[in-house]
Formats: structure tokens, sequence, C-alpha cells
């Protein structure tokens, strides 16, 4: 099979495995945030949440519908000979799953603003790597929490209390309608755009995985102070979980980016030889 | 828990308060973003809008495409507070209530008061779980704006939380804004 063939059915596979079938660390987030959770009002939204992941898988439909911004992210590892149709061919095979899985056509000019399609000019990331074969992630954004995205430019000498406080100021204004608990992705150096890839990506691996010492466990426990809680009912869980990615930044700067991810993350992940 | 019938809204929604949990059967309207601004500008140009709003009840949802057998695909609520700005001139026009999800501007609450309306909340990010509560789904005006068109959709026991009541009372007031 030829590269740009095997990129296309992988991501018309993660495609459809990510609208439709719930991460298993976010079903087990959202499993020991039910048993814990005394406030009545919440146990009963995440109980919705959890039926509603069950019930997507049962009648094959979008776990929700808002079925996202797709974004690709395409690791390719040593001695593969790349080539331009592969940007075109994991194009192909997300516009693909979103017809045959009727998820919604969520993507217009912005300008335009004429009748939404499935098919656009959707974000795709190529980075190279020494690891062998390609690693294929695909992650489905919906906009209800991509539109409370955060990009703080702080000062060098700001301690990691302040880049936690930030990262509450988000939490906190994105509120009950951005559909919490939610999944934290946080950048931390790099320039603005880099800081705000690498908090997006962050969304990517199993949540916890990337902690930067107590960092995202920090940022946990104050975020969950604010007891927002799903559908904004209050209780314990605001946040479900926190992956930090950092790179180096400036003497001048400390970028933090903050993407908020509502409590259905939907990605997959696929690494594979070529 | 209160099972309540759409045809109630068109007499009085005072009997609702902020908090209640309540099982919605009847008829609703899908309308989001794009919508409200053509009904809006409809409105203020002094035009006719493409169904009589009085007594009608909007549901801020774009559902998926319906898979094939299907009356409707996954259909949860999008974020009301993008529509505030457009809530005013639909009150004033008959419009009884509206379901979403999340926090909506003190001006909305103050609307919501003064027509005597009410502002319900779907369960967030569960379109699935919803679409099992759709049994009929009819295109009403504004094809050509796709999953954003309006939508008349016959629920059946459609499980909703009083968000702000018709006294201007909010939930987010007692739970969040502490």
């Amino acid at each position: 099979m030829k590269l740009s063939d095997k990129l296309e059915k992988n991501t018309y596979l993660l495609t459809t495995q990510a609208g439709i079938v719930l991460r298993a660390d976010v079903v087990k987030a959202l499993a020991n945030a039910y048993t814990m959770e005394k406030n009545v009002k919440a146990a009963n939204a995440f109980k919705n949440i959890i039926d509603n992941s069950i019930c997507a898988v049962e009648q094959r439909l979008a776990i929700c519908q808002d079925t996202g911004m797709p974004i690709v992210f395409i690791e390719v590892g040593k001695g593969i000979k790349v080539d331009g149709a592969m940007v075109e061919a994991v194009k192909k095979g997300v516009f693909a799953a979103y017809r045959d899985n009727f998820f919604r056509p969520s993507l217009v000019d912005p300008l335009k603003r004429r009748k939404p399609s499935y098919i656009g000019e959707i974000p795709v990331y190529v980075e190279f790597t020494k690891k062998s074969g390609i690693k294929l992630s695909v992650l489905l954004k919906g906009f209800g929490s991509e539109n409370k995205t955060k990009l703080y430019m702080l000062n060098p000498t700001d301690t990691v209390d302040e880049i936690i406080d930030v990262v509450v100021d988000a939490v906190r204004e994105a509120g009950p309608e951005s559909c919490p608990p939610f999944f934290l992705g946080i950048g931390i150096g790099g320039t603005s755009d880099k800081c705000l890839y690498l908090a997006k990506k962050a969304l990517l691996a199993k949540m916890g995985n990337e902690r930067h010492g107590s960092l995202a466990y920090d940022i946990m426990k104050k975020v969950n102070k604010l007891a927002i809680g799903p559908m904004g009912m209050g209780g314990d869980f605001t946040c479900l979980g926190v992956n930090v990615k950092t790179a180096s930044t400036h003497i001048a700067g400390l970028p933090v980016g903050v993407n908020i991810n509502c409590h259905a993350l939907r990605s997959a992940s696929l690494r594979f030889d070529v | 828990m209160k099972k309540i019938h759409t045809n109630i809204f068109k007499d009085k929604s005072c009997f609702l308060s902020a908090g209640d949990t309540v099982l919605l059967t009847g008829e609703i309207y899908t309308a989001r973003d794009q919508a409200h601004k053509k009904l809006v500008d409809l409105l203020s140009s002094g035009r006719k809008l493409p169904l009589d709003i009085t007594g009608k009840i909007i549901y801020y949802c774009g559902p998926t495409a319906t898979p094939k057998g299907k009356v409707i695909g996954s259909c949860g609520p999008t974020t009301s507070r993008r529509m505030d700005k457009f809530v005013e001139p639909l009150l004033a026009n008959g419009l009884v209530a509206m379901i979403g999800k999340g926090r909506r501007a003190p001006d909305v609450i103050k609307a919501v008061k003064k027509y005597q309306a009410v502002y319900l909340l779907a369960p967030a990010g569960c379109g699935a779980l919803l679409a099992e509560r759709v049994t009929a789904k009819e295109l009403i005006a504004f094809k050509e704006l796709g999953p954003e068109a309006i939508y008349k959709l016959t629920v059946d026991d459609f499980p909703l939380i009083v968000g702000v009541d018709s006294s201007g009372r909010d939930i987010y007031d007692k739970i969040y804004f502490k």
C-alpha cells in the first residue's frame, strides 16, 4: 500500500473513532468523578455524560453534535520519504469520515459565512522526529471550548503560582457554558504561536502523562476550587485532567497558553511503520 | 421532576423556578447564530418572519447530519451567550422560552423577567442521548444554512433544568457567582 493511501485510510479510521468512541482515559476520569461526586445535581450531570458516551457507541452517533474542527498531527519518523501528497491524503480521510459518519459540517469561510461544509482548510501539522514510523493523531475540537482559549504573555520573573493563577482565570471565564468539567492543555514557553500549539498538542496524550513535576496536579487542585462542575452545577470536579508541555523561550518572556477542552475530549492516535 | 408540555408556555411560564428539573414534551424550534441574525434582521427591517414565533420555544442547536434510518443525529445544546444580543427583539415578538447551555448576560435575565419568559438548560455535550428523545424533525426555514437552519423538533420527555425563571432568578447566581 502506498504511504498516501495508508495515511488516508488511517486518518479515516481515527476520525471515526474520535467522533464516536470516547477515549479510555476520559471515560475513566468521568466514571471516577461520578462515583466520588456527592452533589446530586452534578452527579446526575455526570450520569448523563456517561450514558451519552454509551449511547453514541450503541447508536453509532457522534458523541456531540459539534463534531468540531478536525486537527491532524503527523509525526514523521526517521528515513521516511515525504511527499506533499501526504497532507492531501489525510484531509481526504478526514472529510470522508465526516461524510460517512454523518458528522456535522461546521466549516465556513470566516468572512462570507455561507453554508457550512465538512470540506475546508483544516489544520494539518507535520513534525519530524527521530523515532521510527509515523504517528498520526486526529483531534476533533469543539468550538464551545475552543472559543475560551487564552494566551498570556507573562513576565520572565513571574512565578509558577502566577502561571497557575492565569490558568484559573481562564477556566473561570470559560464557566458553565463551555461544557465543564474540562481537560486542560497547557503550553508554557516558546513563542506566542508555538505556545498555543503546545497547549493544543498536550490534549492528545493520555491525561496525566505530561505532568511537569507537581505542576499539572497543582493546576487541577486550584481549578477544582472554582466548583463550576458539570453543566455548572457545582461539586468537586471542574477539571478532570491537565497535561503540560514546555519549550525553550526567550529571556524576555514567559508565554502561557491555555487550551480548554470540554468533557468530551475526542482524539485518537496511531503509530504505524511505513 | 415535573413533566410538562410545550403548549403550557402559551399561557404562562411562571410555574417554573430556577433549579427545577423538567421533562418537556411537544414542539421546539432549533435556531443558532446565523438563524438568529436573520430573524432579527427581518424584524428590524419590518418584514415578516418565516415562522410565527408567538408562544414558541427556541432551542440553540445545530444537529449533525441525520444517519440513515434515524429521526435526527446528535443534537445537544450550543452556548447560549452568543445569542444574547438577539434575545430581546425575539421575546418582544412573542417567543416564550429558550433552551441552551451556560450563563446569560444580565440584560437577558432582565428581559426574561420583563416578558415572563423562561430559559432552560439542556444536558451539555449529551447530543447522542438527546437524539433518543426526538421523535420528528421538519425543516421550517433558512434551508441554505444547513445544520444552522430552523428545524421543528418534536420531543418526548426532553430532560431540562430551569436556568432563569420568569421572576428573573438565575440558577448560576446560587451555584457559581459566590
